[in-house]
């Protein structure tokens, strides 16, 4: 058995919720606060970066 | 007199020998041990130091119980205070042979027409009531001054042959110290400064008892064995009911010459007991430590436990070391306190020295109970993980206590050799055309490369940054590309002395970043470098100009900042740089050449070598909502699947954690396959406002029982000190769900209220469940994968499908 971190089985319901920002909260940050903000696209996008 | 205590050592060895050892992060986890113990280990170590309290025995003994109440949130909010001072009055205390003095103080309202806020009072408790014996302005209580001052007064009027002490209040462990005064905030008792109030107090304690969080950790043990027997207190965090005390008062009352044991095992089981009465889904944790028998076996332990560190370091063993902390038992894990049990740890590690140092500690806890956790032996101990923050105030208090040397060596090995990690595999994965980096952010999709870069909490800074005249506001990535050989397109084409050079530069770019940001009075923010170091000094900035929390450079670099030389013994000492970068020179690590995704049965999918997927210590789905201004950051969750293969699947099905209908950022806490049959008892923190006030709500996803929920709320103060154990949530309680907002130059702007608030219901329970996320102009995701550096790897945003 391959060795991998551990994945949790996600239970979904029906329904949508909206994801929408609110008024500013002050104080430290919620998160772990890193952004990647990779270039969003496809394979392609990036492979013509690569070049 | 008869012995009523039994020997459970046998009993205990034979745990042992059922432990595993050193088993990667990755893997299954080790057998959870129960360390519940019913039985007190009577035997005594012949090494043990003479008690300074002896017993006259037959009830002739002279008992002063002193109490140092610091009520703060927990009595304002809560009435815990008035709940145990009740508690003690229930007792019926006979004070002709028992005198318990308690002095209140630290709080804005008590819920009792009694105690007076605003005032540091003295009390006396018996079955006459609460006496007022003194009272003078308030000050803080969490200067040892006035802990001093009180422990000599309790002396004077109330001599004694058997003292013991109480601090009650939050507690934060070795790194963030006892007490919050909620009228005297940002103020700690730290752990040096509890020892100086012990001295000042010139008592011998029977026992000194923390009724707190967390505050049972070796350095605390070895700074109070001065002055105390015995230490009694928690691991873990502690429900905010705390120890219960009437029946072991009243066991006092009728025997003042009850056996020290005896009545911490009473103290141990009545705080389980009534923990699970009113916190039934935390944890607890409470333990006796024989500290005459602690000082002459466990503390010269550690010295040759700190070497052996030191020496599997230096032998390249990086990973081991890594691998035993990634998965030894860790106490408040979203505290971010770096405190792991003792035993545990060294089970795991397995060397000669470790063994000796677990069994030492093992004898020397002569009581534990524990619920709802396994592998806590009673006693923790600080060992850093991803942060560099406590590192040298770590240190230093462990010479302040008298620990060997070696110890803190080991421990500032091991972080170096961990944050050098992190540099390393952030430049080589960054550099070039590496992908899902803050380069990326720069470089492509709607920030472009014309965009000027903030200088920001960017990992490249770190690098790049200050001592090249280039770089500064405005100027993009192409000013400063040449700055390194550009022939150098990933990480594998580095020579250890380039790594080397790439590491001194790093350290010396966040030195001479802190010498202009000093100047500014600003914090960090605006600094053009070492905004890695500030990361993992636990500080950032905003894009307002505000620095959060973290630590001086002084935790890097000594006291001597500003002059931009090093001290030998700071982590970026010459020595430890070269060791990492022999470690590293030549080591595929997880960013070796750039994370690429490729397509296999309709599928994009990372595939890696079991070499690099044995490094990869957690894979977490990371998604974003760009709302057209920026993006909203919903944070990480471990719900990626991967092929027969074991390639990772980089898929998004569109859903994301919701609580009663509203969406909310989560981000991991732990994730812990107790008994080894393979279902996992994950824990993560949705970051919210409850009735206004920033909390963490704790989540539990539980494969054992198949149910997921809401264990409470933890609070967030400023110290880092943590609430004591979790807020239960009330009908009519109302929680805003908040998350981290992003530019889209990658900078971190603020927090922001997410979705709208919802109400606990009347039956009071939460929803948990995955739905179908709608909202703002797209979204992204991505996976991240966090290596045994610790490092972070972000594979390419994907945008998802529009719904």
């Amino acid at each position: 058995m391959l060795n991998r971190p551990h994945s949790r089985k996600a239970k979904a319901v029906e329904g949508t919720a909206e994801a929408k920002k609110g008024e500013r909260v002050a104080g430290p940050k919620a998160g772990e606060g890193k952004a990647p903000f990779a270039e969003s696209g496809k394979k392609e996008d990036q492979e013509k970066k690569n070049e | 007199m008869k012995k009523t205590f039994e020997i459970g050592m046998l009993w205990r060895a034979a745990l042992l020998t059922a432990l595993l050892f050193i088993l990667p992060c990755q893997s299954v986890a080790a057998k959870g041990v129960d360390t519940d113990y019913s039985q007190v280990n009577g035997q005594v170590s012949q090494n043990a130091r003479r008690k300074y309290t002896r017993l006259r025995g037959k009830g002739k003994d002279q008992v002063t119980l002193m109490v140092y109440m610091i009520g703060t949130d927990l009595e304002s909010r809560s009435g815990m205070g008035t709940s145990d001072l009740n508690e003690m009055l229930y007792a019926d205390l006979d004070s002709s042979r028992v005198n318990v003095l308690v002095e209140t103080g630290g709080c804005r309202r008590w819920h009792n027409s009694v105690v007076t806020a605003g005032k540091i009072q003295r009390w006396s408790v018996s079955d006459k009531g609460l006496g007022i014996l003194t009272e003078k302005e308030a000050s803080p209580m969490t200067y040892e001054d006035e802990l001093g001052d009180f422990i000599r007064y309790c002396a004077d009027i109330a001599p004694a042959n058997r003292y013991m002490l109480i601090l009650w209040d939050h507690g934060g462990g070795s790194v963030s110290g006892y007490g919050y005064d909620e009228t005297f905030p940002n103020e700690t008792m730290d752990i040096g400064e509890i020892a100086k109030a012990l001295d000042e107090g010139g008592v011998k304690f029977d026992f000194i008892g923390f009724d707190a969080c967390l505050m049972a950790t070796l350095e605390n043990a070895i700074a109070v064995e001065p002055y105390a027997d015995y230490l009694i207190a928690s691991e873990e965090s502690e429900p905010g009911t705390g120890w219960y005390y009437t029946n072991w008062l009243k066991m006092l009352n009728e025997n003042s010459s009850t056996n020290t044991l005896n009545l911490g095992r009473q103290i141990c089981d009545d705080f389980t007991s009534e923990s699970a009465k009113s916190a039934r889904f935390s944890a607890t944790t409470l333990s006796v430590t024989d500290l005459a028998e602690l000082s002459q076996t466990v503390k010269r332990q550690l010295g040759p436990f700190g070497k052996d560190i030191t020496k599997m370091l230096k032998g390249k063993n990086y990973q081991a070391v890594a691998d035993a902390r990634c998965s030894s038992r860790e106490f408040s894990p979203s505290g971010h306190l770096d405190q792991v049990d003792v035993a545990d740890f060294c089970e795991r590690l397995g060397t000669e020295a470790a063994k000796k140092l677990s069994e030492a500690v093992q004898s020397a806890v002569k009581y534990n109970r524990v619920a709802n956790m396994t592998n806590a032996y009673g006693l923790s101990i600080y060992f850093p993980n991803a942060s560099l923050r406590s590192v040298n105030s770590m240190i230093s208090l462990c010479d302040e206590v008298g620990i060997d040397g070696s110890w803190g060596d080991g421990i500032r090995a091991y972080a170096a050799l961990s944050s050098s990690g992190q540099l390393v595999a952030d430049h080589g994965y960054s550099y070039g055309s590496g992908s899902g980096s803050l380069l990326e952010t720069l470089l492509g999709g709607e920030s472009s490369a014309s965009q000027s870069q903030s200088s920001s909490g960017g990992l490249l800074e770190a690098l790049f940054g200050s001592g090249t005249s280039q770089y500064g506001s405005g100027s993009s990535w192409e000013d400063y590309e040449g700055y390194y050989d550009s022939s150098y397109d990933s990480y594998d084409s580095m020579s250890e002395q380039d790594i080397l050079n790439m590491l001194m530069d790093a350290y010396s770019s966040a030195d001479a970043s802190q010498n202009q940001s000093w100047g500014s009075g600003n914090g960090y923010y605006g600094s053009s470098s070492g905004s890695l170091i500030d990361a993992l000094l636990g500080g950032y900035a905003s894009t307002d100009g505000t620095y959060y929390g973290g630590n001086s450079y002084s935790s890097v670099f000594g006291d001597g900042y500003g002059s931009g030389s090093y001290s030998e013994q700071q982590l970026s000492d010459t020595d430890l740089l070269t060791l990492a970068a022999q470690m590293l020179s030549g080591r595929e690590i997880v960013g070796s050449e750039t994370l690429k995704l490729t397509e296999k049965d309709g599928q994009q999918v990372l595939a890696m070598d079991e070499d690099k997927w044995s490094q990869v210590t957690a894979a977490d789905l990371n998604v974003f909502v760009d709302d057209g201004e920026g993006y909203l950051d919903l944070g990480l969750d471990n719900v990626l699947e991967y092929t027969e293969d074991g390639d990772l699947i980089d898929a998004w099905d569109g859903t994301w954690l919701t609580l009663n209908g509203q969406p909310v950022a989560l981000y991991p806490v732990s994730d812990e396959d107790v008994d080894g049959d393979g279902l996992y008892i994950t824990t993560k923190y949705i970051p919210a406002l409850l009735n206004g006030e920033r909390v963490n709500l704790i989540v539990e996803f539980n494969e054992e029982t198949g149910e997921d929920s809401v264990l409470g709320a933890q609070e967030i103060t400023e110290t880092g000190v943590l609430g004591k154990g979790y807020i239960d949530m009330k009908p009519g309680d109302l929680i805003q769900p908040v998350c981290d907002y992003f530019t889209y130059e990658g900078s971190f702007e603020s927090t922001y209220k997410l979705g709208d608030v919802l109400e606990v219901p009347e039956d009071g329970g939460l929803t948990i469940a995955n739905m179908k996320i709608t909202g703002g102009k797209r979204m992204l995701y991505t996976a991240r994968l966090t290596d045994i550096y610790q490092a972070h790897y972000w594979l390419p945003m994907t945008e998802a499908e529009a719904s």
